[in-house]
C-alpha cells in the first residue's frame, strides 16, 4: 500500500503542522499527467524507504487548485521540498529514484535552522 | 490451479506499457525481472566511452544478481555514487544512457520502480540513436530548437496556435524541417518499438 497521502487544499496546514521540522516532500501531479504516472511507482519507492523521515504529499492540482495556486505550479509534475515551513528545493519534472535518493538524504543530513 | 506469480516490478511495468498481464499464463516472477533488466541494458549497447565502464560494471551487477551471486548493498550504493558523478550532458544519447545508468544502479528486488525506470531510459536511447540514424545532429537540433521557440510567439507578443507552427516551420526552414520530421518519425517509432518488444516479451513470459 501506497505511504503517500494525497492531500487536498484545506489538508495542507494541519499536514504541515503535523510534519514539524521534517522534510516535507510535496508531489504535484494531475490525473491527465503521462510523466506523472511514468514516475509514480519511483515515488512510492522512495516514500517506502524514507517514511517516516520524510513525509509524502501527492497533491493533484486540479482537485487541489488552491495549493497548486500557491506553490506557484505551473508544469506537472513538479516537486516541491520543503522543511520547517520554507521551500528547500523545486524541481520541475521527472527525476530517477537515483536523484530523488540523493534528494532525501540530502534532506535528512541537513540540520534545521 | 495455482495463483500466477508477478513481480511487482513487472505488474508495475506492464501498467505503464499499458499491458493488463492476463490471469492465467507462465509466473514472471524475479528471475524474469531480472532476466528482462539485463536484456534491457544490453540493449543500450554500444556504450560512448564516457559512460562505458560505468554501464559495464551495471550490467554485470544485474548479470549476477540474475545468476543468484547477489551484489551486496554496498556494491549498489558505490555504483549509485558513481552514476552521480557524470556530467550533465547536452547530448541527447548521453543524456539517455546517465538515465538508464541512474535506472540500473538498483537491485530489481528492490522495490516496484526498477524496470519501469529503465524501460524509459532505454527506450529514450533507441529513439536517439535512431534520430541519428537519418543524420540528424546536435547542431541541427540546436537549431531547430532554437527556431521552435521563436515561433511559438506571434509577431503580437501573443502565443501561436499550435496547429500553425508546423506548417510555419516549414516555410521558414525548408531544408531542416523535412530532416527534423524525418529524425522525429524514426525516434517516435523506435521508441514504440522497444516499448513492444517488452509488451511482447511479457506476453510470452
Amino acid at each position: 500500500m501506497s505511504t503517500i497521502k494525497t492531500i487536498g487544499d484545506d489538508d495542507f496546514a494541519a499536514l504541515e503542522a503535523q510534519t514539524g521540522d521534517a522534510p516535507l516532500l510535496l508531489i504535484f501531479s494531475a490525473i491527465w499527467c503521462g510523466p506523472c504516472k511514468a514516475m509514480a511507482p519511483t515515488l512510492e519507492d522512495i516514500a517506502d524507504v524514507y517514511t517516516p523521515s520524510v513525509a509524502f504529499a501527492r497533491i493533484d492540482i486540479e482537485q487541489a487548485p488552491g495549493l497548486a495556486e500557491k506553490f506557484g505550479v505551473r508544469t506537472v509534475p513538479t516537486l516541491v521540498l520543503r522543511r520547517g515551513g520554507q521551500d528547500k528545493l523545486r524541481h520541475v519534472g521527472v527525476l530517477t529514484r537515483t536523484k530523488l535518493a540523493a534528494m532525501m538524504d540530502e534532506a535528512c543530513q541537513e540540520p534545521q535552522a | 490451479m495455482s495463483e500466477r506469480i508477478i513481480h511487482p516490478a513487472v505488474l508495475a511495468l506492464s501498467t505503464a506499457l499499458h499491458f493488463p498481464l492476463p490471469e492465467q499464463g507462465p509466473d514472471l516472477d524475479i528471475g524474469f525481472a531480472q532476466a528482462l533488466a539485463v536484456w534491457m541494458l544490453e540493449s543500450t549497447a554500444p556504450w560512448p566511452d564516457a559512460v562505458a565502464p560505468l554501464m559495464a560494471e551495471l550490467l554485470a551487477l544485474h548479470r549476477r544478481d540474475s545468476q543468484g551471486d547477489v551484489p551486496t548493498p554496498a556494491e549498489w550504493q558505490q555504483a549509485r555514487q558513481q552514476t552521480q558523478l557524470l556530467q550533465t550532458a547536452e547530448d541527447d544519447l548521453l543524456k539517455a544512457l546517465i538515465q538508464v545508468s541512474e535506472a540500473a544502479a538498483w537491485p530489481i528486488s528492490a522495490g516496484k520502480s526498477g524496470l519501469t525506470e529503465l524501460h524509459t531510459a532505454a527506450a529514450m536511447v533507441q529513439a536517439s540513436q535512431a534520430s541519428r540514424a537519418t543524420g540528424w545532429t546536435r547542431e541541427d537540433n540546436r537549431q531547430a530548437f532554437a527556431l521552435l521557440n521563436q515561433l511559438v510567439v506571434g509577431e503580437d507578443g501573443k502565443q501561436r496556435p499550435r496547429d500553425e507552427i508546423p506548417a510555419l516551420f516549414a516555410k521558414t526552414a525548408p531544408d531542416l524541417e523535412p530532416r527534423f520530421t524525418r529524425q522525429l518519425r524514426a525516434s517516435n517509432n523506435a521508441f514504440i518499438q522497444f516499448s513492444q518488444t517488452l509488451r511482447d516479451r511479457l506476453a510470452a513470459g
